[in-house]
């Protein structure tokens, strides 16, 4: 993943005295599906509205294929935008939505028609062209909204949050579908969320954001595996952290709560089992340790023998390899 | 058990409804009352005769032969509309860039200035005509003032008592009713559309002629039916300003009820008036649609 | 530099708004009964003369009794109707609506005219009362447009919150509804006593022996001499105008806070 398909160089902006992007730096590949992700006020819908052109960097540029974009307008860009709202146009059918951006090549009838139908069929909407933004459900916008970005075959297609707005079932489904649609189209996509399960399952690679500054760029396994200092590890699913000494090792260590398991007769560390969250084919339990404040978080499988409850003793134990030593 | 509960939804819904209408009832009534009825009488005189003294009441169409046939009266409707809708065009024509800076260029004060656009409002519509009066007369304050300068000799005549000077005073007594309608739709307008128009490859002409202006015609359209309608029958403008040349429909309605007596015809000339304007302004309203419709 | 085209313009705008109007309290201080330039001079006459003006003084009395009668009327009918039709979902609410807007599309005239019609076969005297009656009719719209987006921005819990708590109905009006109604209430009686205070052609019709404030103007401009003190009314009039203006939307913007404040949870 070597080419610098998509370049942000040293990329800075400030609202006021608050820094939204602070020195961003990042490559993106051709082709690939990359997350900007991070809490709300993180500066990734900053750095994305940046990259579109809404928003112009104070210092640094940004540069597609080589080419530098940072002042162009937003209309004159190779991207485009899939916005957290869709922006569907209320005024036109769904058609006319997505021939929107087209109109200007002046194509013919025919062919502007054959190349909207194609968008139509890519995000499964099939007859839907009469339709108008009132009649559609909030994921068929969605998928209006995708339409209308890719029918122009921009080089880098952006999306802000486009899932925010849908229920859970729904969600999941169109993570699936949207992976799929990139790879079929094999534009790069970089895509802000701040739901870090739908980064680590969709993207190829992530970069984890906080107060304005890039954190850690890695794929999805690594970010998990090997979060580079305390914010990665807390944000990306769950941690456990340990001070130093705690469990042997000099410094801030860090263990996921599926790599830690539980036995009644021996381990590494004793405790008492304080809360149990039945979870049908696993059980998140709170074990309460001696002279720690936090109950440690542990993941186990339910199987036929394995059941806890309140109050019962057990064993703590991990492989050496699941300890994280982290930064402090 | 669930008829039950259904019949008690049912109920409720209605006792609901029962209520509302309840608290409407002393409005409704009074609003018909005032405005029905009166109209309703409106019409019926309509269709008599002034017999001297006395009304006569076998109905009858010679009021409205009267007030469509005569050249004078119907010359008189198309002037009326005539002027009406150059002082709507212009109305609108300039108000829509005054309402689209405050919805797009004023962040902080967009209070101060809609307050400032309607102030003017408020002070007294006869006031106002009569301002125009002085500004626009023989020795009014702009030859007054354009002779003290020494840019003219003699005082202008075309400025007062014609066409033109109840369109000026029209189109400045109603601009505040054009701004309003026209900033709420623009200011509706979620910015996000704007921002997608861009991306898709617009540049700011482009994105203003085919998002924010069809977005924003229902309220251009709303404000010029809310202009032309009253305008059209407008007394105290041609009254005062108007002259011979500038007198309108209303002036000679007016004349019926006060000098010449004449209840029945004054009647027909207001019910014909409203009906021609009502026509023109259904097609003006359906045209504006049809050409909004086909901006893509 | 795009946008200062548009700002240019904007101020343009607003002088070609203003400037006929501000030349009302210009020449009202002019020494000359003449209204034209060169100025002649400052004075306070004009004022003086208006104010020992009997006539004038009743007519304005008038239109004040008058105005702040339609006010209250309109205000209170707008209110009911307002209520219910955001409260309850009444049958054939919106063609309702539409028939007690009616009165903002008929012209001023044909409203006029189809009143001293129906009063004159109805054998009412003319008189101030008629005149209240006819500003009620163009009123009660005004009303019921300020007051419907007041009721519709209003959170029905809050009154179901307090039925919950034990408060009955009564009381609920009073102590929820009626507070964050009443910048709305204002609002509405200031709107529309300056629209019956500026009314001129239906009061011409239908008044009596009694002048109002217009209709005294009305008389007073065919005397050249008697402009300028007409003209030192029409100076106090936009003041106080301004003043009412202001006035009505510091309470309509100060009762959207109040209202933010509900809606969080007082």
């Amino acid at each position: 993943m070597s080419d610098d398909f998509l370049r942000i160089d040293h990329v800075s902006k400030h609202f006021g005295v608050v820094s939204a992007v602070d020195d961003a730096v990042l490559s993106i590949a051709r082709g690939e599906f990359f997350a900007l992700l991070g809490p709300s006020g993180c500066g990734k819908t900053t750095l994305l509205r940046m990259i579109a052109g809404f928003e112009h960097p104070e210092t640094g540029d940004i540069f597609v294929e080589g080419q530098r974009i940072t002042d162009l307008p937003p209309n004159l860009r190779p991207s485009n935008m899939v916005f957290q709202s869709y922006a569907i146009f209320p005024h036109l059918d769904v058609f006319d939505n997505i021939a929107y951006g087209l109109r200007k090549a002046r194509l013919a009838k025919t062919e502007l028609a054959r190349r909207v139908d194609e968008a139509l069929a890519m995000v499964r909407l099939e007859g839907f062209g009469g339709r108008t933004s009132d009649q559609l459900s909030g994921g068929q916008r969605q998928r209006v909204a995708l339409a209308r970005a890719l029918v122009k075959r921009p080089k880098v297609l952006l999306l802000d949050e486009p899932l925010g707005a849908l229920d859970k079932r729904l969600r999941e489904a169109m993570q699936i579908e949207l992976r799929q649609l990139q790879k079929s189209v094999g534009i790069t996509f970089v895509f802000v969320t701040h739901d870090q399960e739908e980064a680590l399952s969709m993207s190829d690679r992530i970069a984890v954001m906080s107060g304005g500054r890039i954190l850690q760029v890695a794929s999805p396994r690594e970010l998990y595996e090997r979060p580079n200092c305390r914010e990665v590890a807390d944000f990306i699913g769950e941690m456990n952290f340990f001070a130093a000494g705690e469990i042997g090792v000099a410094g801030l260590a860090a263990i996921r709560p599926e790599k830690i398991s539980l036995s009644r007769d021996s381990g590494r560390m004793r405790g008492a089992i304080a809360s149990v969250a039945y979870l049908g084919e696993r059980s998140h339990y709170g074990v309460a340790v001696a002279e720690r404040a936090e109950p440690i978080a542990v993941a186990a499988q339910n199987t036929a023998r394995n059941g806890f409850a309140v109050g019962d003793t057990v064993w703590l134990s991990w492989d050496a390899e699941s300890v994280v030593v982290l930064p402090d | 058990m669930r008829a039950m509960a259904r019949w008690s939804v049912r109920s409720l819904r209605r006792s609901e409804g029962a209520r509302g209408l309840a608290l409407l009832t002393p409005t409704m009534a009074i609003m018909l009352a005032a405005l029905a009825a009166p109209m309703a009488l409106l019409a019926l005189y309509s269709f008599w005769r002034q017999d001297g003294y006395a009304l006569d009441h076998t109905a009858t169409l010679a009021q409205y032969a009267t007030a469509i046939g005569r050249e004078t009266y119907r010359a008189l409707f198309w002037r009326s509309i005539a002027i009406s809708s150059v002082v709507t065009a212009v109305t609108v024509g300039l108000a829509y860039p005054m309402a689209y800076f405050v919805a797009f260029r004023v962040e902080k004060t967009k209070f101060v200035w809609l307050v400032l656009l309607t102030i003017p409002f408020w002070t007294s519509y006869l006031l106002r005509v009569f301002a125009w009066k002085l500004i626009l007369g023989y020795n009014g304050v702009i030859n007054t003032g354009l002779m003290s300068l020494g840019l003219i000799h003699q005082p202008l005549t075309f400025l007062l008592y014609n066409p033109i000077a109840v369109v000026v005073t029209l189109a400045h007594a109603w601009a505040p009713f054009a701004i309003l309608p026209i900033y709420v739709s623009l200011e509706k307008i979620d910015r996000s559309l704007l921002d997608a128009a861009a991306d898709l490859g617009d540049g700011p002409v482009r994105r203003f002629l085919r998002v924010t202006l069809p977005l924003s015609m229902p309220g251009a359209i709303g404000a010029a039916v809310l202009i032309f309608v009253p305008t059209t029958g407008d007394y105290v403008t041609p009254a005062l300003v108007g002259g011979s040349n500038g007198v309108m429909i209303a002036n000679v309605i007016e004349e019926q009820f006060d000098k010449v007596g004449n209840w029945p015809l004054g009647a027909a000339l207001a019910l014909a008036s409203m009906a021609a304007v009502g026509v023109v302004t259904l097609l003006f309203v359906s045209a504006m649609r049809a050409a909004t419709a086909r901006i893509r | 530099m795009r946008g200062k085209g548009l700002l240019v313009y904007a101020v343009l705008y607003l002088a070609f708004l203003y400037v006929p109007v501000l030349f009302l309290p210009l020449f009202s201080f002019n020494a000359s009964v003449f209204i034209a330039f060169p100025l002649s001079g400052f004075t306070t006459q004009w004022y003086a003369q208006m104010a020992a003006d009997g006539a004038m003084l009743r007519a304005l009395g008038n239109s004040l009794e008058v105005g702040a009668a339609a006010a209250a009327i309109s205000t209170l009918l707008g209110l009911l109707a307002a209520k219910a039709l955001t409260r309850y979902r009444v049958p054939g609410g919106g063609a309702i609506l539409a028939l007690t807007s009616l009165p903002l599309f008929i012209p001023d005239i044909v409203l006029g005219i189809a009143l001293l019609i129906a009063l004159t076969a109805a054998g009412v005297p003319l008189s101030l009362v008629t005149v209240i009656a006819g500003h009620c009719l163009i009123c009660v719209p005004f009303a019921i447009t300020v007051l419907i987006s007041r009721f519709e921005g209003f959170d029905k819990s809050l009154e179901e919150a307090s039925l919950d708590l034990g408060e009955n109905g009564w009381i609920t009006f009073w102590r929820v509804t009626f507070p964050l109604a009443l910048p709305g209430i204002v609002s509405s009686l200031l709107l529309t006593f300056v629209v019956s205070f500026d009314e001129f052609l239906i009061a011409y019709f239908l008044a009596g022996d009694d002048a109002t404030l217009p209709i005294y103007i009305w008389g007073q401009l065919r005397f050249p001499y008697k402009l300028p003190s007409v003209l030192a009314l029409g100076a106090l009039i936009l003041v106080a105008s301004a003043v009412l203006v202001v006035l009505a939307e510091w309470v309509r913007s100060h009762g959207l806070k109040a209202r933010r404040h509900a809606m969080v949870g007082a």
